[in-house]
């Protein structure tokens, strides 16, 4: 196609963008640009009686107003249904709702938390959420990272691995909670017909000194490669020329990798941690398919599975309601310092 | 445009955005505050299939029996019951999957938005006090509890179907449900030839500890384990620990355990027989459920399974695998006189859908012939006395005769009969937790003790 033919197309484009703009913002730089400049001087533009109606016209012509038709319907929906959702839930957390039947929002307090942080099931589940949530991030994040520098390195087959390496991660939950539970198996299990070549047996499923880093085993096989593909966007964006100047300036691969390269993925090593964070807080499907029931063996309970139990084995809806918000608190505090990064970075 | 403007704009946007989303919640938690009950409906209601959608008259019944011996059941007892009414609309839902949580969960979920079904399977007794004190049951102690029924159903099976508000009334409140079966809790079941080959004499046992001795012998003098277990759920555990303490501590202290006054020797010794028996179970245990360990007993690779005798209803289906040649039963060690009780039932809800065609549903449950069509297949037996057991079989026929005759018939807590479920729920997590997890016998015993503490 001739250039100077898209040359036009886009102009038009342009020009009626801005047309748009004008219609939507009323900022032109025509006469009634003074309106912005000049505070002052605008009042005498409308006689006193006026007032209303400039008002109402300066309403009209802010960006806010106009701005309006494009983000107030999803953020309404969002406001009502997620957000709305979760202020209920907070509510229901400070009453003391339990059994079928109304809640009783008159006497509201902080007794279901009180509750909480004394009880022995949730210190314990507490307890679990949180080395499942650390194993499993640094070490999805170690894997992903060394999974990507080698894939990165030219490598025969590249695509091919790279494949290999995402495909766990395309499989949902349910799939691979039940492939675990069969490589887990005492008698016939994969892994424990190697092992017994050095004649160990270990139960995984039904010890719970081992029953937590074996499903923190399964969930990192599944996500490394997730953090691998992350990694391997980040390193691909960076430019040849540093890899070079490492070399030329004499560093050694490790020094290279350690010193130059890993230190240009913060983004990536950002967003791939508050994915993988948030999704090993929310590991109660993986738990839920692999046993079979609301409650995991010992050793393996996390707040998901205590409060989905609490809530509807148990009728415990205020309780519940508190293991969710502090759950949620949880999800805040992965998420807050993402956000808040990204906001003094200006990407937000 | 430059870029720095455009971010700008963008924030002074996300600040407005973050203001609104404030005002908006404050707004909506009054909203809540003031609405009350008019806001229900918008919790994760699963209504699966959208069967509620039906007309008035549509009969809405829900149970759990998705597969082998329930399924056949279930729909041999639905097709019986559409063949004497078919002027009824029915709609038959089953939802299965772990245990009966699925279940549970639906029903959980569909009691708190006020949208219970016509009817669905539950355990009576003490299990149904979550809703009767929530005022979500009918009274059907006229319209279906008629005088046939209250004249020829066993007195545990009407005692457990008249649950009142609170548990002190279960066995004198207003009859809420109808018991269409009854399993058996306290048989030992175990494999002829295993046993042969081992030289151990089942009928012999006395008390809980000669098992321990026989599964012993069993593993010295054969291939197989001594005891098939599947410990994925908590309630094999916490089946076998109660009848061990029926059979070591005796009906009363096994009462007394269920009232809140347990004594503390009597729980641990029950849990250290117990871990005994579990020393001699297999390998995978924990990683099964308990329908791969009965398979294990059927293949001879166990000698003894415990179990309610549902499991009974699997060895029928099984080929080659015979009533007295195969697979024998004895009541469990030290509990000879007693019957340890377990229901399922129907309950009727108060504001269900076709209240009318529900009554006529559980009118039917009530009938010899409704009885016998499911319980033949189910393994299970009927709780009315005067059901003919031609049909039965002649182990369940047994067990029929013996359930007239022993003195005692402890409630089981596996099931639902003894404890409220938050009770149960309790225990669950001392038997999961402490017994079967860091296996220690004193925080076990406690926790057990502690679980019933503000019961009754």
């Amino acid at each position: 196609m001739p250039s100077p033919d898209r040359t036009d197309v886009g102009r038009s484009i342009r020009s009626r963008l801005s047309d748009l703009r004008t219609r939507l913002v009323g900022d032109t730089g025509d006469d009634e640009s003074p309106v912005r400049t000049d505070g002052g001087a605008t009042v005498s533009r409308g006689s006193a009686g006026t007032g209303l109606s400039d008002r109402l016209r300066s309403l009209r012509n802010s960006r806010f107003v106009g701005s309006l038709p494009f983000w107030l319907p999803p953020f309404l929906l969002m406001g009502l249904f997620v957000y709305g959702a979760i202020g209920w839930n907070f509510l229901i957390s400070l009453t003391d709702m339990e059994g079928f039947g109304d809640p009783d929002y008159s006497a509201l307090d902080f007794q279901q938390y009180a509750e909480l942080f004394g009880s022995e099931a949730f210190i314990n589940a507490a307890r679990n959420t949180f080395v499942l949530l650390v194993a499993f991030t640094v070490l999805c994040l170690v894997l992903g990272l060394v999974l990507a520098i080698l894939l990165d390195r030219t490598l025969r087959l590249q695509n091919t691995f790279r494949l290999v390496y995402l495909l766990p991660f395309s499989l949902s939950f349910v799939v691979t909670a039940q492939l675990w539970a069969w490589m887990y198996d005492i008698d016939n299990g994969i892994i424990n017909s190697v092992l017994s070549l050095g004649g160990l047996r270990p139960d995984w499923i039904g010890n719970p000194q081992l029953v937590l880093g074996a499903v923190i085993f399964a969930l990192v096989w599944q996500f490394s490669g997730y953090a691998m593909v992350v990694f391997l966007a980040g390193l691909q964006a960076i430019p040849d020329e540093h890899f070079e100047a490492a070399r030329i300036d004499g560093a050694s691969t490790i020094t290279m990798y350690w010193r130059v390269i890993i230190p240009q993925l913060r983004g990536s090593v950002i967003s791939a941690l508050v994915v993988l964070m948030i999704g090993a807080l929310k590991a109660f499907d993986f738990l839920y398919a692999l046993f079979g029931q609301y409650r995991p063996a010992a050793g393996a309970d996390i707040l998901a599975t205590l409060m989905v139990r609490e809530a509807y084995s148990n009728q415990h809806w205020a309780y519940g309601s508190a293991i969710a918000i502090v759950l949620y608190v949880l999800a805040l505090l992965v998420v807050i310092p993402y956000l808040y990064s990204q906001y003094r970075r200006g990407a937000l | 445009m430059s870029d720095s403007e455009s971010n700008y704009s963008r924030r002074t946007y996300l600040k407005g955005t973050a203001a609104a989303s404030a005002g908006a919640m404050v707004g909506l938690a009054g909203c809540v505050g003031g609405g009350g009950g008019g806001g229900n409906g918008s919790g994760g209601n699963n209504s699966s299939g959208g069967g509620s959608s039906g007309g008035g008259g549509e009969l809405q019944v829900l149970h759990g029996w998705t597969g082998g011996d329930g399924k056949k059941a279930i729909n041999n007892l639905i097709e019986k019951f559409e063949e004497a009414h078919s002027d009824v609309d029915t709609n038959f839902q089953a939802i299965g999957g772990g245990g009966n949580t699925n279940l549970d969960t639906t029903i959980s979920n569909r009691a708190q938005n006020g949208n219970l079904p016509s009817s669905w399977a539950d355990w009576p007794g003490n299990n149904l006090v979550q809703f009767t004190s929530a005022g979500l049951l009918g009274d059907i102690s006229d319209d279906v509890w008629t005088k046939d029924l209250k004249q020829n159903y066993t007195k545990e099976a009407k005692q457990y179907s008249q649950v009142g508000e609170s548990s002190k009334s279960v066995g004198s409140g207003p009859y809420v449900a109808v018991p269409i079966g009854s399993h058996r809790m306290n048989d030992l079941f175990y494999n002829v030839s295993v046993v042969e080959e081992a030289g151990v004499d089942p009928t012999s046992f006395s008390k809980p500890s000669d098992l321990t001795a026989a599964l012993k012998k069993v593993e010295q003098n054969t291939d197989a384990v001594g005891l098939a277990q599947g410990l994925e759920a908590p309630f094999t555990t916490l089946q076998l620990w109660e009848v061990v303490m029926q059979g070591q501590a005796g009906y009363q202290a096994f009462m007394d355990y269920i009232n809140g006054e347990g004594d503390e020797k009597a729980v641990r010794k029950a849990f250290q027989t117990v871990q005994n028996y579990y020393d001699h179970i297999n390998d995978d245990a924990s990683s099964i459920g308990f329908t791969q360990a009965n398979q294990k007993f059927m293949s001879g690779d166990a000698a003894f399974v415990h179990n309610g005798n549902w499991v009974a209803g699997s060895y029928r289906n099984q080929d080659d695998f015979e009533y007295e040649k195969d697979w024998n039963n004895v009541t469990f060690p030290g509990t000879d006189d007693m019957y340890g009780m377990h229901l399922d039932s129907f309950p009727f809800p108060a504001d269900g859908p076709a209240p009318e065609a529900a009554k006529t549903w559980l009118s039917y449950l009530g009938t010899t012939e409704a009885q016998v069509a499911f319980n033949q297949y189910k393994g299970s037996i009927p709780p009315r006395t005067d059901a003919p057991t031609d049909k039965f079989g002649p182990y369940l026929t047994k067990t029929i005769k013996e359930y007239s005759e022993v003195s005692q018939k402890p409630p089981t807590i596996a099931h639902g009969l003894a404890v409220l479920p938050d009770v149960h729920s309790d225990i669950d997590g001392v038997i999961t937790n402490e017994f079967l997890g860091s296996g220690n016998l004193d925080s076990a015993t406690k926790g057990m003790l502690d679980a019933v503490s503000g019961s009754n």
